[in-house]
């Protein structure tokens, strides 16, 4: 009961500022990747990478890299107002299911375990999406 | 033995008042960012850390005053000097466990928290750990009850130096006057301290005197060709507070299951953060990198200037 009472003012606080927060800045819901933002993006988390190519699925808030390295891809994804990177190698990605249009990566990150991607038909069918899918069907291939 | 107040108690309002100040600072001039979920979960990782604070005050208390009563050198009393000295004393201490924080894992893992929004605002002040009792961090005080300062007096002057670095944390002061940003830590400073671009990382570790890096040679000067881009080196992908409040330990522990000897489990769990067998990406590795890109690019600065945020 008394921590209750102590920690009544806060959580009353954290309600407030949170309404406050998204009563200003807003819920971020834009569909905002261009190509150009995912390569910059995933390039300053890896430097070292070179980038040969980028998809953005349907809704522009994931984007897949081919990487100048034949045993990783770039992955770039829309987090709040902010975007989140990753290098998909051997030991990150675990599974990658793909039903048509959707594609599904598990990856071993905790703070990050799955991320589902919708491309549109026109991009599925790109050669660039045929050697990221090879690419990765290889990266979560066991052994 | 005086009675003290406790600080942080009467410091909380201020700091919401601030925060509202700050939002609509920033929503006015487009200076300063919130993100709603990014900042509820800011705030709900500060109140489970004063949570957490309460249940191991005592044991902490107590155990600072086994020490001081039995291990103590001198008698130092209540004047107002005193006061002065252990301020002094416990911002040295503060810098020290702090450079524990970002150098050795296990430490890191209670403070990894701290780091974990790409946002830089008075909200990320009060992302504070819930496991800074694991992961011992009270330890680096306990000279100070050694030498002879009540445990009291260091609990008020620590919580001094917590209410000092809240103002700290915020991208609408750019500089202060020269002598400030001299010995004291300032925005500019710790902004560096929150940033991952290679050549901030691992520096400005000061809580209220920033003379301890520059003695110590970890001081790092905000260059404005350069802005800062906040987080970690794999920044999060959740707001999930469990998530962000204990992935780190799960990811020692993961890490030491799978240890293929007694050495290996040891490297992960006091080696830097990012140390993996046969080499991995410390933040000494990703600079010595950064470094070798840019002398090969013959420039100053990274290849690649561009904003994170993603609308762009």
């Amino acid at each position: 009961m008394m921590l209750w009472t102590f920690f009544l003012p806060s959580l009353l606080a954290v309600a407030f500022l949170g309404w406050l927060a998204l009563r200003l800045y807003g819920p971020n819901r834009e569909n905002i990747l261009s190509e150009e933002a995912a390569r910059v993006a995933f390039q300053q988390d890896f430097f070292d990478d070179g980038v040969d190519a980028v998809l953005l699925d349907a809704p522009r808030r994931h984007a897949l890299l081919l990487l100048d390295d034949q045993e990783a891809a770039g992955l770039v994804l829309v987090f709040g107002d902010k975007l989140v990177t990753r290098r998909l190698g051997k030991d990150l990605l675990n599974t990658i299911e793909i039903d048509g249009k959707r594609w599904h990566l598990g990856l071993d990150d905790l703070v990050l375990p799955s991320v589902t991607l919708i491309f549109d038909e026109n991009t599925t069918g790109s050669a660039v999406a045929d050697e990221l899918r090879g690419r990765l069907e290889e990266i979560a291939a066991p052994g | 033995m005086p009675e003290l107040v406790n600080p942080i108690q009467w410091a909380t309002p201020v700091f919401i008042l601030m925060i509202v100040a700050e939002m609509l600072y920033g929503w006015r001039t487009g200076r300063v960012r919130y993100e709603a979920r990014d900042t509820l979960t800011s705030l709900l990782m500060g109140v489970g850390s004063q949570v957490a604070g309460l249940m191991q005050k005592g044991v902490v208390l107590g155990l600072g005053y086994w020490v001081w009563t039995n291990w103590r050198v001198l008698d130092i009393g209540w004047q107002w000097w005193a006061f002065v000295i252990a301020f002094i004393a416990e911002d040295l201490a503060y810098y020290c466990v702090h450079r524990a924080g970002h150098r050795i894992r296990w430490f890191w893992a209670a403070h990894v928290i701290h780091h974990s929004s790409q946002h830089y605002n008075l909200s990320t002040a009060l992302r504070q750990t819930w496991t800074g009792f694991i992961a011992l961090n009270f330890a680096f005080r306990l000279p100070l009850f050694v030498i002879g300062f009540h445990p009291l007096m260091i609990a008020f002057v620590g919580a001094l130096n917590l209410i000092y670095q809240f103002w700290i944390h915020t991208e609408a002061i750019v500089r202060l006057p020269a002598w400030f940003e001299a010995v004291f830590n300032t925005p500019s400073h710790h902004r560096v301290h929150h940033a991952v671009n290679p050549r901030y990382l691992d520096s400005n570790y000061a809580g209220t005197l920033i003379v301890w890096d520059r003695l110590f040679g970890t001081f790092v000067r905000e260059d404005p060709a350069e802005p800062c881009r906040y987080g970690i080196v794999k920044q999060l992908g959740t707001f999930n507070p469990l998530k962000v409040a204990f992935h780190e330990w799960i990811g020692i522990l993961r890490d030491v299951a799978k240890a293929r000897s007694w050495r290996e489990a040891w490297g992960h769990v006091w080696k830097p953060p990012g140390w993996r067998p046969g080499g991995g990406m410390t933040s000494d590795e990703l600079k010595r990198r950064w470094q070798a890109r840019k002398e090969v690019a013959g420039g100053d600065h990274a290849p690649e200037q561009a904003s994170s945020v993603a609308a762009e």
